[in-house]
């Protein structure tokens, strides 16, 4: 797979027209998609005709930042005309009137939208196989998950279908499906990407970002992606410099932050990925740096009694009377309960479930204010640790990718995927993953987690690895 | 912890969500094997503090004012069922 950088070279000078590239990528996607089940809606004429235009504009050397690079969306994201299913039988038939900002940014800069991509139903899943359009298969092995909850974003890459990928990160969505699928992906600091046109999971944590299989590609992205949106107003006024800080980082002086209860629980492979990732670092001149992190396993409580009355909250919308699913019913509670028993898959269910009986009255002050104590807590444990090192390393999931179906009817083992992720959406800090490792054909992400706004420093030290550095292999 | 069923079907109707027997059957033995994995919250040493600001944002506020949608045809185009402009729901009872 040629690397991004030199694709858009390609591109830049003519010698590949996006319309040939585009081509190429379909040919891929029809060779592929049958088996892996990425994409729930192909857009192929736009592709073709946006492709068009962008051969244009390259020769008269408008090519904006992607030259015709070729995006696939993940289908939480609107794109006016085109269906937007949330992987849902709610949303099956909903065609939004209006386009997200995010998608509206890589359009405007020559990126060609190839489809909309498989995903947990809701984003509510670790393995892509909530989906209402079943499960996302694995790029490097069929039988196994894609990982989630943007499956159709990580799967989509690595098997060559598209350049790249918008997903969204609410407790790992980005990170998870891209270290399963031996991609990079990063979940930016919270506030950089506008949530505008993003179907909420829980707003506090939510942040979109990109899947790619290099470096580079984020970096590419989130120049384009990154910036304050007067429709999201918790975006913020900064600018943060990815493709021009790319090859900046210098591992001497650099503190990496460790600590064993990082790789509790983890695989074995895993665990060895993640020690010759650390090596190679501080073979390069990085120090590593024992931080102190005891209640980091705890954050899977305080972060799933977060996301239940946020999400419970944001899905009070889908109700069947303006757009989505209906039910019939001779009155109008019997209308909207009917659509939303029908409309919803069993873990968006229990998680709206959930989420009330949080909420209720009676348990004022048991669950969630605890949490939000906890999780200022835990706030506070890792401010003191990046007051120690500039980044914390860790695996990204402590698990290899697992065989389809093996924890589907077991949520509380699924959740344990995401106990590396969710600290950095609980602290609305930046966090990459990348292929640190290779356990026969399935791969082995390795996290890098700094503080807010580190997000550039994170993506200069995964272009790092990929130059000076190898993966580990079994 | 949600101790039976009839406690289940209250919270699934503030939920408006229909449940069909077998997804309570299902759900109940669910639901408190997770409430009793989020128990742990309770040991983890908090702080007396409920604030978590994701961003250095300050609150800001925009007017309020209307403008119009550039294509409300799209909107209309998305109810499940209507007459002429109009949507249709059942009665409010």
């Amino acid at each position: 797979m040629p690397m991004i950088e030199e694709l858009v070279g390609r591109m830049r000078n003519g010698e590949l027209l996006p319309s040939e590239h585009l081509e190429e990528k379909i040919s891929v996607l029809e060779e592929r998609d049958h088996e892996l089940n990425a994409f729930i809606t192909k857009t192929l004429e736009l592709a073709r005709e946006q492709a068009k235009r962008v051969d244009r504009l390259v020769r008269d050397g408008k090519g904006g930042k992607f030259y015709g690079l070729v995006w696939g969306i993940k289908d939480n994201f609107a794109l006016k005309g085109v269906p937007m299913t949330c992987a849902s039988k709610m949303l099956e038939n909903y065609v939004p009137p209006y386009t997200a900002t995010a998608v509206e940014r890589i359009i405007d800069n020559n990126g060609v939208i190839l489809g909309k991509l498989n995903m947990d139903e809701f984003a509510c899943g670790s393995s892509g196989e909530t989906s209402y359009f079943g499960p996302t298969r694995n790029a490097h092995d069929p039988e196994r998950v894609a990982g989630g909850s943007s499956s159709g974003a990580g799967a989509a890459v690595a098997a060559g279908m598209v350049d790249l990928a918008l997903a969204s990160d609410t407790g790992g969505s980005i990170r998870n499906p891209a270290s399963f699928n031996g991609v990079v992906g990063l979940k930016p600091s919270y506030g950089m990407v506008s949530r505008y046109g993003l179907a909420d999971l829980a707003m506090s944590l939510d942040v979109p970002g990109p899947i790619a299989p290099d470096a580079y590609g984020v970096a590419l992205a989130m120049d384009v992606l990154q910036g304050y949106d007067p429709r999201d107003r918790t975006t913020v006024r900064r600018r943060l410099e990815f493709v021009a800080t790319i090859d900046a980082f210098n591992p001497d002086g650099i503190k990496i932050g460790f600590s064993d209860v990082l790789l509790a629980g983890a695989d074995g492979p895993v665990r060895r990925a993640v020690i010759h990732t650390l090596k190679f670092f501080e073979k390069k001149g990085a120090e590593v740096v024992d931080v102190d992190l005891p209640d980091v396993r705890k954050v899977l409580p305080v972060y799933y009694l977060v996301v239940y009355p946020e999400f419970a909250s944001a899905m009070q919308k889908y109700d069947g009377i303006l757009y989505g699913h209906r039910a019939g019913g001779s009155t109008l509670q019997e209308l909207v309960s009917r659509s939303r028993g029908e409309g919803f898959g069993k873990e968006v269910k229990r998680r709206i479930i959930l989420g009330t009986y949080v909420s209720l009255a009676e348990n004022a002050g048991k669950w969630y204010t605890l949490a939000l104590k906890a999780r200022k807590a835990l706030q506070e444990m890792f401010n003191r640790a990046f007051q120690q090192v500039d980044v914390i390393l860790s695996p990204t999931v402590p698990n290899l990718p697992f065989p389809i179906g093996e924890r589907i009817d077991d949520p509380v083992k699924m959740y344990m995927s995401d106990v590396l992720t969710v600290p950095a959406n609980l602290l609305g800090v930046p966090a990459v993953t990348f292929p640190g490792g290779w356990e026969g054909r399935l791969p082995i992400g390795v996290q890098l987690m700094g503080p807010r706004y580190s997000d550039p420093l994170l993506v200069s030290a995964v272009r790092f690895f990929e130059k000076e550095g190898r993966p580990w292999c079994a | 912890m949600v101790d039976s069923r009839d406690e289940l079907l209250h919270v699934a109707k503030l939920a408006r969500i229909t449940l069909s027997d077998d997804e309570v059957q299902e759900l109940l033995p669910q639901l408190n094997k997770i409430l009793d994995f989020l128990e742990v919250v309770r040991s983890i040493p908090s702080v007396d503090d409920t604030a978590v600001f994701a961003t250095e944002n300050e609150n800001e506020y925009r007017e309020d004012t209307v403008r119009p949608f550039d294509d409300p045809d799209a909107i209309l185009s998305q109810f499940p069922e209507k007459k002429g402009r109009y949507l249709k729901v059942p009665p409010n009872l």
